[in-house]
């Protein structure tokens, strides 16, 4: 092979490889912003259903949020709360707490949602957390 | 920051602290299983020889390699929102030691396995002059394992598994590679036609296994429960 040959030949496996990384630094920055619109989709989801949740509550006479009746078998029902078949959401339930219930909440929702206003009170479908969680999941009636 | 909303004393809108770190584990882990689809993909391209005129074939074994590096930082930030994640009981030992976790032992131990083996496969191949071509190829098939594991670990354990797109990316990915792993067979080992066939036998019934569990699984109601999630009365210190 002649000399300009090999140097053609390098230098075409160094533009190839440099049309590799562009490229690779391109597919990064494509799956850092999926993941991006990815993450404010799953939190615009849980605001958004949290949100209908409770106005459609409102009028109901009976105090629900959370579970859309505890089921957990919509991907995207009532507040999509829901870790544990449900998708997106606040994930005040996410462990499978819920299911069935829709009535009753259990651990530390359970009571503080229920004080009040009489009628047939449900208290807030919230599951417990399996460690730490009751820091985080204060939940409260009015 | 803990934020508690009373809507006229009707609804209660229960946001934890820990939602945004979910909702990175559930985006990263998405993402993550597309990157190595690709990367499964670009092997697969790698295997059959595929080239072209613009597509030179070290350019696929190039992006193959840099794609499974992305893949695995993705990867990582999976794991870490994981652990960090205080909702869910997922622990250090939990991520490399399969079916010890106490949330969906069997599905995250599934998570386990494949990130055991893509770290094996990634390992080896940073070492394959050192390792010897035909002991990196072994350990290299373990890709047919590590990929499948990985996507049944997502339908298994994940939370948007039954949201339409979620499911539809998944299927597009398992097309993607199922279309590529039938290529290879049809192409390479033209001297070994009763593994070539055994090997799609073998895809079929795998297929054919995992749409029915996913029908009857993942894709059925209750399935958080059946999947292995403590429930709150195995909760301890709950009021």
């Amino acid at each position: 092979m002649r000399r300009d040959d090999v140097r053609y030949a390098v230098a075409a496996r160094e533009d190839g490889l440099r049309r590799v990384r562009k490229f690779t630094v391109t597919i990064g920055s494509a799956a850092t912003a999926c993941c991006a619109v990815l993450f404010a989709a799953f939190g615009h989801a849980a605001t958004a259903g949290s949100s209908s949740s409770a106005a459609s509550s409102s009028g109901s006479g009976s105090r629900t949020s959370g579970s859309a009746g505890g089921t957990s078998s919509g991907a995207s029902q009532g507040s999509r709360s829901q870790r544990n078949g449900a998708s997106q959401g606040s994930r005040s339930q996410r462990n499978g707490a819920s299911q069935g219930s829709g009535s009753q909440s259990s651990g530390a929702s359970q009571g503080s949602a229920s004080q009040g206003s009489g009628g047939s009170l449900q208290a807030p479908t919230q599951a417990p957390a399996p460690t730490q969680a009751p820091p985080q999941s204060a939940s409260g009636g009015s | 920051m803990t934020s508690v909303a009373s809507a006229g004393g009707a609804g209660v809108i229960v946001i934890t602290s820990s939602s945004p770190i979910w909702y990175i584990t559930r985006a990263t882990g998405l993402v993550s299983i597309v990157l190595l689809t690709g990367t499964m993909a670009l092997g697969l391209l790698s295997a059959v020889r595929f080239d072209a005129a613009t597509w030179p074939r070290y350019i696929t074994g190039a992006l193959h390699r840099n794609l499974s590096f992305v893949a695995l930082v993705f990867l990582g930030l999976h794991i870490i929102t994981a652990v960090a994640d205080s909702y869910t009981p997922i622990s250090l030992p939990d991520v490399v030691i399969p079916f010890i976790s106490s949330y969906r032992p069997f599905w995250l131990g599934l998570g386990s396995i494949a990130f055991d083996l893509m770290i094996a496969l990634i390992i080896t191949s940073l070492v394959r002059t050192r390792l010897g071509y035909r002991s990196w190829r072994l350990v290299h098939w373990g890709v047919y394992l590590c990929w499948p594991v990985a996507v049944i670990h997502g339908l298994g354990i994940g939370t948007d598994t039954r949201t339409r797109w979620v499911l539809s990316l998944t299927c597009a990915c398992v097309a993607l590679v199922v279309g590529l792993i039938i290529w290879r067979l049809a192409q390479g080992w033209p001297s070994n036609a009763g593994v070539r066939a055994a090997s799609a036998l073998t895809l079929a019934i795998v297929l054919l296994v995992s749409g029915v569990w996913l029908a009857n699984g993942p894709l059925q109601p209750g399935w958080a429960k059946r999947a292995g999630t403590p429930s709150p009365a195995s909760v301890k210190g709950t009021p």
